[in-house]
């Protein structure tokens, strides 16, 4: 099923719970911190567990493709990755870490510093699914063969269903060949 | 309760007791306040007279003075100044224990290694410094930047460690050195680009040098390691460069080099048709520092083997006319690219003169503010009514 369905019906059944639980009381408070505790450190240790694997394969074959300009920044022409699969598998990794860096700071200040606990309830679940549900752990936690909707480079999902120019990036020869000749590199900041 | 029209309450406990004879405000208790021992020495110091500190003498005031502020300043200096030598001390171990691996090779091949006679290298700051050798054949000189990890400064370590993992700009810190290996200047060093690269890294390093951004990434297994790359402007050099020796060599050197590369055109983009113009060929290399014995020897052959290369290729290696031809048109397309570039900004410049030009005549035609108001909506007109004939004509 669509993991942004499944999110948004996630998050509606939590919130009607979320209704019942009185969060101001102690014990519950309590609770619920060590369960949002016990979802970031098992999603850190599934991304975790994931750079090992990822590691341990040292998957060294070359991936070439170009990546849609990006019309916010003003460019026209595409940017030519060239990298290996490993590498690009961990910066899927390092990107998702980030995220639950980013969330954990997050929740810190609207929990510690705001007193809500709320929040808290609602990102117990969402973590551990967003994890299990991400390209990169399908492959090299469920063993799942990179084809299909798995193939490297992974599409972005685009929030508004591809609407507003091309967002995939392209692997076929010629561009990427037009782009290996682009000259590109060593632009350097005035 | 509520007394007058005030919105807060007064604090009456507080007026109340102080209003008492003989009982303190919790207000003025506050300021006297006096928790530690080491403090209440320094109290007593300032609290007594001037005539009577006098009287102690200067010795006595020195005893009687509570220095322990003045002792932790001074331990926290040290302790900074102590992690700041063995930081810098450790970087510059390293730098040595390069050089010294290195030094069979250079003393083989050059009259002259180091900076002068006297010093090896020079030290730019506790995290930079460079090195050179010269006077040889073929080669002009090898010049050695080491950037290394700020262990002087624990602090810009540290946060350079966890930032470098949220932000792109800032990079790991690591340990590496750049090896510029120039030709002299008469040497016929044909015109092209061959790149050996360690494909840990190699987007950045195709990002970072304007050569190695126009050429193909190429596998090939019967030349290479499976960690390397080629990024050559032609499959012959790649036959024709790479030795037995160099493939054998590559196979231990995975986590050592980075990329080498042999190329005339410059690291960084040219802006101006000169710095096109006035980059020459030269052997780049980039070598991540490790300082086990092993890595060392290792990086000290590599060395050995990058001056043989330079050799073969200013003997001089000569390519196929058809594929030098190629590799020449890339540059014109480049040169070109370049002259388009300059003259669009120069055109834009021009534009943007001209319109202020223009502006600034309209603003200074001695009109009243009314009268340059209905002009400028005169015109304004007139340009939309243009603009409005040219799309019916063309509609």
């Amino acid at each position: 099923m669509n993991p942004a369905i499944t999110n948004l019906v996630l998050m509606l059944v939590l919130m009607q719970v979320a209704k019942k639980i009185d969060f101001e009381d102690p014990d519950i408070k309590f609770y619920v911190r060590v369960a949002f505790i016990t979802a970031q450190s098992i999603t850190l240790g599934i991304y975790l567990y994931t750079r090992s694997i990822i590691n341990k394969k040292n998957d060294l074959t070359t991936l070439k493709f170009v990546s849609p300009p990006n019309s916010l920044a003003g460019e026209t022409e595409g940017k030519l990755t060239v990298t290996t699969v490993k590498e690009y598998d961990l910066e899927q990794i390092q990107t998702a870490t980030k995220g639950v860096f980013t969330s954990l700071a997050m929740m810190g200040f609207m929990h510690l510093y705001m007193k809500y606990t709320n929040p808290l309830f609602m990102q117990i679940i969402s973590p551990i699914k967003g994890a299990l549900e991400l390209n990169i752990v399908k492959i090299h936690l469920f063993g799942q063969a990179a084809v299909g909707d798995l193939k490297r480079p992974f599409k972005a999902a685009s929030m508004f269903g591809g609407f507003g120019g091309n967002s995939e990036a392209k692997t076929d020869k010629a561009t990427v060949e037009a782009a290996e000749k682009a000259g590109l590199g060593g632009i350097k900041a005035e | 309760m509520k007394l007058s029209g005030l919105n807060k309450e007064p604090m009456l406990e507080v007026l109340t007791e102080s209003m008492v004879p003989g009982s303190k405000s919790t207000l003025t208790d506050l300021g006297t306040y006096l928790p530690e021992e080491a403090s209440l020495k320094q109290h007593e110091y300032y609290a007594t007279p001037l005539e009577d500190l006098e009287a102690l003498g200067f010795i006595g005031r020195v005893k009687h003075y509570d220095w322990t502020l003045e002792g932790v300043g001074l331990l926290v200096i040290g302790v900074i100044v102590l992690l700041f030598t063995i930081g810098a001390k450790l970087n510059q171990g390293k730098v040595e224990s390069f050089i010294k691996a290195i030094r069979p090779t250079l003393d083989e091949n050059f009259a002259q290694v180091g900076v002068n006679d006297k010093d090896l290298y020079i030290k730019d700051s506790a995290n930079d410094f460079v090195s050179y050798a010269t006077g040889r054949i073929n080669i002009k000189s090898l010049f050695f930047e080491f950037k290394l990890t700020p262990r002087q400064n624990l602090l810009q370590y540290f946060f350079e460690s966890v930032f470098s993992a949220f932000f792109e700009a800032i990079p790991t810190p690591n340990d590496s050195v750049d090896i510029t290996l120039q030709f002299h200047s008469d040497a016929q060093v044909a015109p092209f680009t061959f790149a050996i690269v360690n494909k840990d890294g190699m987007n950045k390093a195709r990002a970072d040098n304007y050569y190695l951004s126009l050429s193909k990434t190429v596998e090939d297994e019967t030349l290479l390691p499976v960690n390397f790359v080629f990024m050559s402007e032609s499959a012959e050099l790649n036959k024709s460069l790479v030795t037995p020796e160099l493939t054998q060599l590559l196979g231990k050197s995975g986590k050592i080099l980075k990329y080498f590369a042999v190329s005339d055109l410059p690291s960084s983009k040219p802006t101006t048709e000169a710095q096109y113009a006035n980059a020459t060929s030269k052997i780049h290399v980039k070598l991540d520092l490790h300082n086990d014995k092993q890595s060392l020897e290792t990086i000290n052959e590599l060395l050995s083997e990058l001056i043989k290369l330079a050799d073969v290729i200013a003997a001089p290696y000569v390519l196929k006319a058809d594929q030098q031809k190629k590799i020449i048109a890339t540059r014109t397309q480049e040169l070109t690219k370049l002259q388009k570039s300059i003259q669009d900004a120069k055109d834009e410049e021009l534009r943007d003169a001209k319109l202020e030009a223009e502006r600034e005549a309209r603003r200074n035609n001695g009109l009243s503010r009314d009268e340059q108001d209905k002009l400028d909506k005169k015109m304004r007109e007139k340009r939309e009514r243009r603009l409005r004939n040219r799309m019916n004509k063309r509609g």
